[in-house]
């Protein structure tokens, strides 16, 4: 026994669940932790009952009839409109330099639910959660809906003509005086557009700027081969892939095509497939980080000496075309890791691949490209893609354009969708109406629109034509899916107007379009166009032949960088991007708001995230309140322990904090949550500041982690005697062992003495006849899951999942149905991490089904667990029951006060529920009903790939395989029949119809703790 | 006295609480007089002339106005009867129809599947070729669904005979329901899952 408990904890979910905390341990013990407090300010139970007592006693059985329903039928019939069958339409979703292909499905013309679009190369038929929660976007109740005249509601004639009679004075001048604000993008309408503006004023300044730029990968490039351009990575090339402060499955610009080329070469079958290694490098843990087989932390300050290391070693290994760079000390030296890598690297020549995060500075993109271009993975494994279209993000030309709006140079300034004062206002001591005329097109009732001499409504990209180009080249179709719902107009429309041509987008579209790929003469071809989503054969059309390059200047310009970071003190303070609001942009998205981030599994707001050391030695713990000083700037925040930062380094993640004002109020959502804004403490070029102060204040808040919310029951179990059989959820081997022993996974059973669910095991329970096809079943392969959130937006925007606000959320009842669990394995100080989506896994014996009193949740006879809303009354004894905890309870009618344009969102094919009622993932059984009579109407059975669940065509990883497990031939069952395929708690004797194939690890041999043959040898870390 | 007591107020409400006693006979206004029994029964116009999508979606839709002025554009102009639905094709303003067959929320019931399967529509909306004004004739429960499902023998027809309200069931027709049931694959779910998601 004593054998087990050393390696104990092997696997641990929390900071505090690996300590044994005590308040920990009463959360999880008690099954509905908070209680049933009731929420402030909403009605009482005790109110209601008295209410309902006396509305019944005076309305008496006169109320049993149901209210009467109208139907309003259409006036004339719209010829593609079927009602009750919902249509799809491709669009594409721009983002920044990079824009993704989507379906959409529309109800009667009112689009609910997005999609990839398997035609596009850049969505390949998946989404990532910000296109999928874009739909709420377009629906939310707190956008702008009227022209703004500073205060009053004016209308869209009226800025016409204020327009025309500005641009005339302007015109003139040739536009001195007017500056443009947008973010960058990529379309040729809108370039078309902005270089007639360039024309009409010549001495107008037209300024572009993201705070998550690439501008500094532009710029490293362009100094490499004198061409602005991007990496487009071909990772099912790549054996070794390292990433540099690169989240090339996460959050970065390309990251669907990333995942599915990943996935390739990183998903394991047989005993024969070859798996690819992944090192990563960074400061931050992202979900890259936590993919990796090698996962190096470091400051972000150090990210030169590591370049410099990796550079040396490579030269010392006889790489060509590599200079050494001399320096005097090294932190990195004899680092294993990157001697593993550089073996690595050395070996897989042109089969390799380095990605360098954005965030990086320009000199280390240069020397990265020398880099690949001396292993030969140019043109190989990474190609370079022009960017001819698009309009550049610039921090040195934001800086200039505040300078002059400061020195009253400027006299009108159009921001185009972005939230100035948000971004800027820190540079400002004055008041920034007095210095500008801001005419503001933006999406909200923000600080800029209130201060703003004109705001104008932006119509969603659901709303307006458009166009524009993927990182890969290829041109796209904005296709609306419905008319504007308020007075709003398109940065095509608004800038039409500036140049006095008040062309509608469609027009601007057609005829950029026409001058550029002269369609006009084939219609067949605008209208194959507008149904693909994109121009046929216009993948790779921008790409750029990589070459050789000089190195000398290159390593000038790295030396100066390395050189200048070399005095350091302090904590390094980095700036990233959030998984939530990106860049502040999705501020009232609270689909994105409420999942809990991938990595900090922190919901609603940010947090200041530091290393399990740094946080003891300054004596902070969870949820305190830090003040973080840089330069005389501070901002005070709540901190939050990550196990995987590096030491002596605060992540902030950037666009909370952003204030709006709201038109609706919502009842059970917290809208004052907000988050804190980090922008003044960032210098605008770079990514991290050096030599900031961490002091601690009297204070701590609320934040809403879900990290150890709804643990497996065995994780309870775990605490005592049988604290090793965690690894019975995980499972998992290095691919090297895995050729030698092939069912590991039945090592733990084996072990434990657990039956194979196959043998008929005696049950308590009344089996079912599941012998009739198809039976439904899923696999998950948790060795491509990077637990990024699509499929839990995914399931949220088709099965009509409330949200519950910050409050709801800490108190433990999150609605979300896929939980997403993160595991850490070994030292907290580096730990390595297991990913684990879990929704409900449908056991063909349900203990939930045993306890329901009222026959609420059943078994059907292909094997789906159902849930009966209207039926359920509330004992939640089935989640008491459920082990594997994927149940939750409407403590509150969440939606009694959805705004009605919110409701527009809606799926009409799920029932929205009400509160006190169960619910949990249904294998989206809606979709599955849709298959089955779209079969039988037309006189067919079921085929594989009739249905696809929504998390599993949000996948781009394709971890989520759907389908009948009767038919041989099925994906699922070919996933199902792997070796390496098992059941979660399969002790339980449950007979879960979702299992999982088991996680494989890619050490490189010198570094490999082997994991198990036999189960006794198991070790924790290394 | 106090068991009679219950007992009485459990029949009460098992009786008269009943679809089959609150909704049987529910026969609401509606802004058009519009007679199922001039057009459907004397005229023999077929049920999908105007229920368009009943083969194809889950919903047999209500027609659009303009499906009315297809005939009544030529047929009957001056006749205050259709005022109303005049009014509503010059003015683009749809026609305010007061729903008799209603389902709850919670009930995901598809028109395409069953008229596929060869249900008539007659076998839920009764003989409505011969009602001046549309009303309920079947109580539309849960029970009366699954006594359908658990035998649905009994109201297969030819799938030419689905829209036809005076089809009589022949002699032989637990011998050709047999057949329906084997050529046409059906297996009625039971299951919750079936209509409610």
């Amino acid at each position: 026994m004593s054998q087990i408990k050393d390696r104990s904890k092997m696997y641990w979910k929390s900071i505090e669940d690996k300590d044994n905390s005590k308040e920990l341990n009463s959360f999880i013990e008690n099954e509905f932790p908070a209680g049933t407090v009731e929420l402030a300010e909403t009605m009482t139970r005790k109110k209601f009952l008295s209410l309902m007592g006396a509305s019944m006693a005076m309305a008496g059985l006169v109320g049993c009839r149901k209210p009467a329903q109208k139907i309003l039928p259409y006036i004339q019939a719209p010829e593609e409109i079927i009602p009750g069958i919902p249509n799809y339409y491709a669009s594409t979703m721009p983002f920044g330099m990079n824009s993704f292909g989507v379906v959409v499905e529309s109800h009667e013309g009112r689009p609910t639910h997005i999609e990839g679009n398997t035609l596009h190369p850049s969505s390949k038929g998946s989404a990532n959660s910000f296109i999928q929660a874009s739909i709420l976007d377009l629906y939310d109740p707190d956008r702008l809906k009227n022209p703004y005249n500073g205060s009053i509601e004016s209308t869209i004639p009226d800025f016409k003509l204020f327009v025309k009679d500005i641009s005339k004075s302007f015109i003139e001048n040739k536009g001195k005086g007017l500056a443009v604000l947008s973010n960058s993008f990529r379309s040729v309408s809108t370039k078309k557009i902005y270089d007639n503006f360039r024309s009409v004023y010549p001495e107008s300044n037209w300024v572009a700027y993201d705070t998550v730029s690439q501008e500094n990968t532009l710029n490293g490039i362009e100094s490499s081969i004198g061409v602005k351009a991007l990496p487009v990575y071909h990772l099912e090339k790549a054996d070794i892939v390292l990433t540099i402060e690169s989240d090339f499955i996460g959050s970065d610009l390309n990251p669907i095509h990333n995942q599915k080329m990943f996935a390739k070469k990183r998903r394991v079958k047989t005993k024969t497939d070859k798996m690819n290694r992944l090192y990563s490098v960074e400061s931050n843990l992202t979900c890259s980080g936590m993919m990796a087989d090698h996962r190096l932390k470091i400051k972000p300050s150090e990210i030169y000496d590591f370049i410099k290391e990796l550079n040396n070693m490579l030269v010392g290994s006889g790489i060509r075309g590599l200079k050494k760079i001399q320096s005097k000390s090294s932190t990195f030296k004899n680092n294993k890791i990157i001697k593993a890598l550089v073996d690595d690297l050395v070996k897989n020549k042109s089969k390799s691949l380095i990605s360098a995060g954005d965030s990086l500075d320009s000199s280390i993109h240069s020397l990265v490209y020398l880099i690949n271009q001396a292993l030969g993975n140019n043109n190989n494994t990474i190609t370079y893609h022009g960017v001819e279209d698009a309009v550049l993000s610039s921090s040195d030309a934001v800086e200039n354009l505040i300078k002059n709006i400061k020195s009253g140079s400027i006299d009108t300034l159009l921001v185009l969708d972005l939230d100035f004062y948000y971004f800027f206002s820190h540079y400002f001591d004055q008041d920034i109406s007095s210095l500008v005329n801001i005419v503001y097109l933006g999406s909200h009732n923000d600080k800029t629109s209130e201060n703003a001499f004109w705001s104008i409504p932006k119509s969603h990209y659901l709303e307006s034509w458009g166009d524009a180009t993927s990182l890969d080249g290829t041109y796209s179709i904005v296709q609306p899916l419905i008319s504007p719902l308020y007075r709003s107009m398109s940065i095509n429309e608004i800038l039409s107007l500036f140049i006095g041509e008040d062309r509608s987008d469609y027009e601007i579209l057609k005829e950029a379009w026409n001058s550029n790929f002269s369609l006009s003469s084939s219609l067949k071809t605008w209208k194959k166009t507008i149904h693909d989503g994109h121009l046929e054969g216009t993948s790779g059309s921008n790409k750029i032949n990589a070459k050789k390059v000089k190195t000398t200047p290159i390593y000038t310009l790295f030396d100066k960088k390395l050189n200048s970071l070399l005095n350091k003190k302090g904590f390094d303070v980095r700036f990233c991007s959030s998984n939530q609001v990106y860049d502040g942009r999705y501020i009232n998205n609270f689909w994105l708001r409420e999942a809990s981030d991938p990595v900090t599994k922190i919901s609603w707001e940010n947090v200041a995230l530091v290393s399990y050391n740094t946080a003891k030695k300054h004596n902070v713990k969870n949820a305190d309140v830090i003040t973080v000083e840089h330069n005389n700037t501070s901002i005070d925040i709540p901190v939050w322990t990550l196990p995987g930062i590096s030491d002596d380094t605060i992540i902030l993640e950037m666009g909370y904090g952003r204030s709006l004002k709201r038109s609706v109020d919502r009842n059970y959502i917290d809208e004052d949550v907000l988050g804190v804004n980090v922008l003044s403490l960032k210098n605008n070029s770079n990514s991290f500041v050096v030599g900031a102060n961490l002091t601690k204040t009297s204070r701590s808040q609320i934040v809403a982690c879900t990290q150890d919310h709804h643990g497996l029951d065995l994780e309870k179990l775990a605490s005592g005697e049988v604290e090793g059989r965690l690894p019975e959820i995980i499972r998992e081997a290095n691919v090297g062992d895995y050729k030698k022993n092939e069912d590991f996974v039945l090592d733990y059973d084996r072990k434990w003495h657990i039956p194979d669910e196959n043998k008929d095991i005696p049950s308590m329970y009344p089996t079912h006849d599941y012998s009739e096809s198809p039976q439904w079943g899923m696999s998950i392969d948790l060795n491509v899951c990077s637990g990024c959130n699509a499929c839990a937006i995914a399931c949220q925007s088709e099965n009509n999942i409330p949200i519950v606000g910050k409050q709801q959320v800490y108190d433990g009842r999150e609605m979300s149905w896929v939980r997403m669990d993160r595991y850490f394995k070994g030292d907290v100080d580096n730990p390595e991490f297991a990913l684990q989506p879990v929704g409900c896994v449908h056991c063909e014996n349900a203990p939930c089904e045993q306890v329901c009193p009222v026959a609420a949740t059943t078994h059907d006879e292909e094997g789906l667990n159902g849930m009966t809303y209207n039926r359920c009354i509330g004992t939640r004894y089935c989640a008491n029951n459920c082990p594997y905890k994927v149940r939750r309870f409407n403590y509150y009618n969440y939606t009694v006060d959805t705004p009605e344009v919110v409701q527009m969102a809606q799926n009409p094919d799920v029932t929205v529920r009400f509160r006190g009622v169960m619910e949990k993932c249904t294998y989206c059984v809606q979709r599955i009903s849709e298959a089955k009579i779209t079969a039988k109407n037309e006189k067919r059975s079921l085929i594989d790939g009739d249905v696809k669940v929504a998390c599993q065509s949000a996948c781009a990883m394709d971890a989520i395989e759907f389908g009948d497990i009767t038919d041989e031939n099925s994906r699922v069952s070919k996933a199902k029949s792997l070796k390496h395929d098992y059941s979660l708690l399969k002790m339980l004797n449950t007979k879960p119809r979702t299992t999982y194939l088991a996680k494989f690890r890619n050490p490189h041999p010198d570094l490999a703790v082997h994991s198990s043959s036999k189960p006794h040898m198991e070790v924790g870390h290394h | 006295m106090g068991a009679g007591a219950l007992g009485s107020a459990v029949f009460f409400f098992w009786w008269f609480g009943s679809p089959e006693f609150t909704d049987v006979g529910y026969r609401p206004e509606q802004p058009v007089n519009f007679s199922h029994k001039l057009h459907a029964g004397e005229l023999g116009m077929d049920c999908r002339y105007c229920h368009t999508s009943v083969e194809k979606s889950q919903e047999a839709i209500i027609p659009p106005t303009q499906t009315c002025m297809n005939c009544h554009s030529v047929v009957n102009m001056e006749s205050d009867e259709l005022a109303v639905v005049r009014d509503s094709w010059e003015n683009n303003k749809p026609i305010e129809w007061v729903r008799v067959h209603m389902l709850p929320d919670y009930a995901y019931f598809d028109h395409s599947v069953h008229v596929a399967a060869g249900v008539g529509c007659a076998s839920c909306h009764g003989r409505v070729d011969q009602m001046e004004v549309v009303m309920q004739t079947e109580p539309l429960s849960m029970s009366w669904c699954l006594d359908c499902h658990r035998q649905p023998e009994k109201h297969l027809r030819p799938l030419d005979q689905v829209t036809n309200m005076e089809w009589l069931m022949p002699d032989n027709h637990d011998k050709l329901a047999k057949r329906f049931v084997k050529e046409r694959n059906i297996k009625p779910p039971e299951d919750c899952t079936a209509c409610h998601r």
